[in-house]
């Protein structure tokens, strides 16, 4: 690449230009081109809406997330999940809004700030809970016998409805009330929505929760844990696939230094359960009323780093893809230079892709505001177009 | 909670679903929220069964082995008034046959001790 001995990402120097590690080929009737690395998720290329040319406004892990997932490199501002919990309400009686599903390895960098709920009211924060950790506190301690439970719920009950009776009209108090009544029934559906016991040998099979491998068996978990949120209309479900604390490179994407060792560890976690994920939403008919994005903080380089063998951040142009509900499928969008460096064509922000998918919620994002400390404040700041583009 | 230890950012684990900001924005108001994962912290959580076996240990230091006179101090410390005649028998029955340290789970989910009007 031209250059590239003068150009210092976020660990320094660049070296040579490295071709793609796995070999691309031609996908599905549109013969869309996708790599080795992922065979299953390649298969599903008809069904994706690529965007080539998303933009990052940092190249640091923190920052990067937070835009991705809040809309603003700084902390302390609500996830998307939030705001479309917010915006559109539950459809759900008994189970959250928004629900976070970490990697089973563990969380992102910024951890809950992807869930947060931030100025919004806590009730739109993201209840994070996986196939294998289920919601904290769901149930009662185990030296608690269970008519110690029902004596509890029936003196507070006696109790709340006096109180209620002498403070006639307080909505907050009935809220309050139907809250607990809430509590009562999540805790059985809660146990309901991870109990696969009903699903055939077939389906958990396709996912990969019967694989030895116990990273890959858990991401697979949480793919199926996903669907059946969302099958009972939870409005927001966001999966994580790779853990921070691990390391750089060893729990997640961030292949700085050994990216074939470690990308060939990550590809197979993700690849099969994904792919079953997104084949399973088409099967049930939820891919008709619901939308998957398949994003990233950043991209990599088309160099290797100076001295290793693995490339480093690159915020200036990388791919997402959607797919189901309202977008053009077996689509691509924009793109980088020949390089895969810079995005050339049809350039596109975060804001951009959360202004289009707030807009395929039926949200105006320049409408969607809350009032916090003088602001109203939105999921796009002040920027963001839909990228009318890719709407079906 | 008077004094708490707050890394920034960081939801703290009970009093986060109650509204209690991460910090990471000012908040020159709290706003308040009503959710079944508040429901989930209060009755189940380590923090609330531990601040309610501490007042259950009050009660009986300070109030004796009588039930009934446990109830009655339970409500004046957490609710600032006497028991009614029917919830000081209803209380009482609970401390009877479950023990105090239910009473005190139970007392402090009350929306009287929640909630102010």
């Amino acid at each position: 690449m031209p250059g590239a001995g003068d150009l210092i990402t976020s660990q320094g120097q660049q070296g040579n230009i490295v071709k793609p590690l796995w070999e691309f080929k031609p996908r599905g009737q549109s013969g869309k081109m996708m790599s080795d690395l992922l065979p299953n998720l390649a298969e599903l290329a008809d069904e994706m809406c690529f965007i080539h040319s998303m933009t990052a406004k940092s190249s640091a892990h923190g920052p990067a997330e937070n835009q991705m997932s809040t809309g603003f490199v700084l902390d302390g501002f609500p996830g998307i999940g939030a705001w479309a919990a917010y915006a559109l309400g539950s459809e759900c009686r008994n189970l959250p809004a928004f629900v976070a599903i970490p990697d089973p390895r563990g969380v992102p960098q910024t951890c809950p700030r992807h869930w947060a709920s931030g100025f919004l009211p806590a009730a739109f924060q993201g209840c994070a809970f996986t196939a294998d950790r289920p919601i904290p506190h769901l149930t009662p301690p185990a030296n608690l016998g269970a008519q110690d439970e029902r004596a509890t719920r029936d003196l507070l009950r006696f109790l709340n409805d006096r109180h209620l009776a002498r403070n006639p009209g307080d909505m907050d108090l009935a809220a309050r009330i139907s809250a607990y009544e809430l509590a009562a029934q999540m805790q059985l559906s809660a146990a309901e929505v991870g109990d696969f016991s009903g699903e055939s040998p077939a389906t958990l099979q396709s996912y990969g929760v019967t694989s030895p491998e116990p990273n890959k068996a858990g991401f697979a978990r949480n793919c199926l844990l996903a669907l059946r949120l969302l099958e009972r209309d939870v409005r927001f479900v966001q999966l994580f696939n790779g853990s921070y604390a691990m390391g750089e490179g060893v729990g997640n994407w961030d292949g700085h230094k050994y990216i074939v060792d470690h990308y060939s560890i990550h590809a197979p976690i993700l690849d099969q359960p994904a792919a079953a994920l997104l084949k399973d939403l088409r099967q049930r008919g939820l891919l008709n009323d619901t939308l998957v994005a398949f994003v990233t903080e950043f991209g990599r380089m088309p160099t290797f780093q100076k001295g290793a063998s693995g490339r480093d951040h690159n915020p200036k142009g990388f791919t997402v893809w959607l797919a189901g509900a309202g977008v053009k499928h077996a689509f691509s969008y924009g793109a980088t230079d020949e390089f895969g460096f810079k995005a050339v064509e049809k350039e596109t922000t975060i804001y951009d892709l959360h202004a289009t998918i707030l807009h395929l919620l039926g949200l105006d994002h320049e409408r969607l505001s809350y009032y916090h400390n003088g602001i109203e404040r939105r999921l796009t700041d002040v920027h963001g177009h839909v990228v009318e583009g890719i709407l079906s | 909670m008077v004094y708490q230890y707050k890394p920034r950012v960081q939801l703290d684990d009970v009093f986060g679903a109650f509204d209690c900001p991460d910090a990471g924005q000012i908040t020159p108001k709290r706003n308040r929220s009503t959710t079944a994962l508040q429901a989930f912290n209060l009755l189940n959580s380590p923090f609330a069964l531990q601040t309610a076996a501490a007042f259950a240990s009050r009660l009986a230091r300070e109030a004796g082995t009588d039930p009934e006179a446990q109830v009655r101090w339970a409500f004046e410390l957490a609710l600032g008034r006497p028991p009614e005649p029917v919830e000081l028998g209803a209380a009482a029955k609970v401390v009877r046959e479950n023990g105090l340290p239910v009473l005190c789970r139970t007392v402090f989910n009350l929306n009287e001790f929640i909630h102010v009007p």
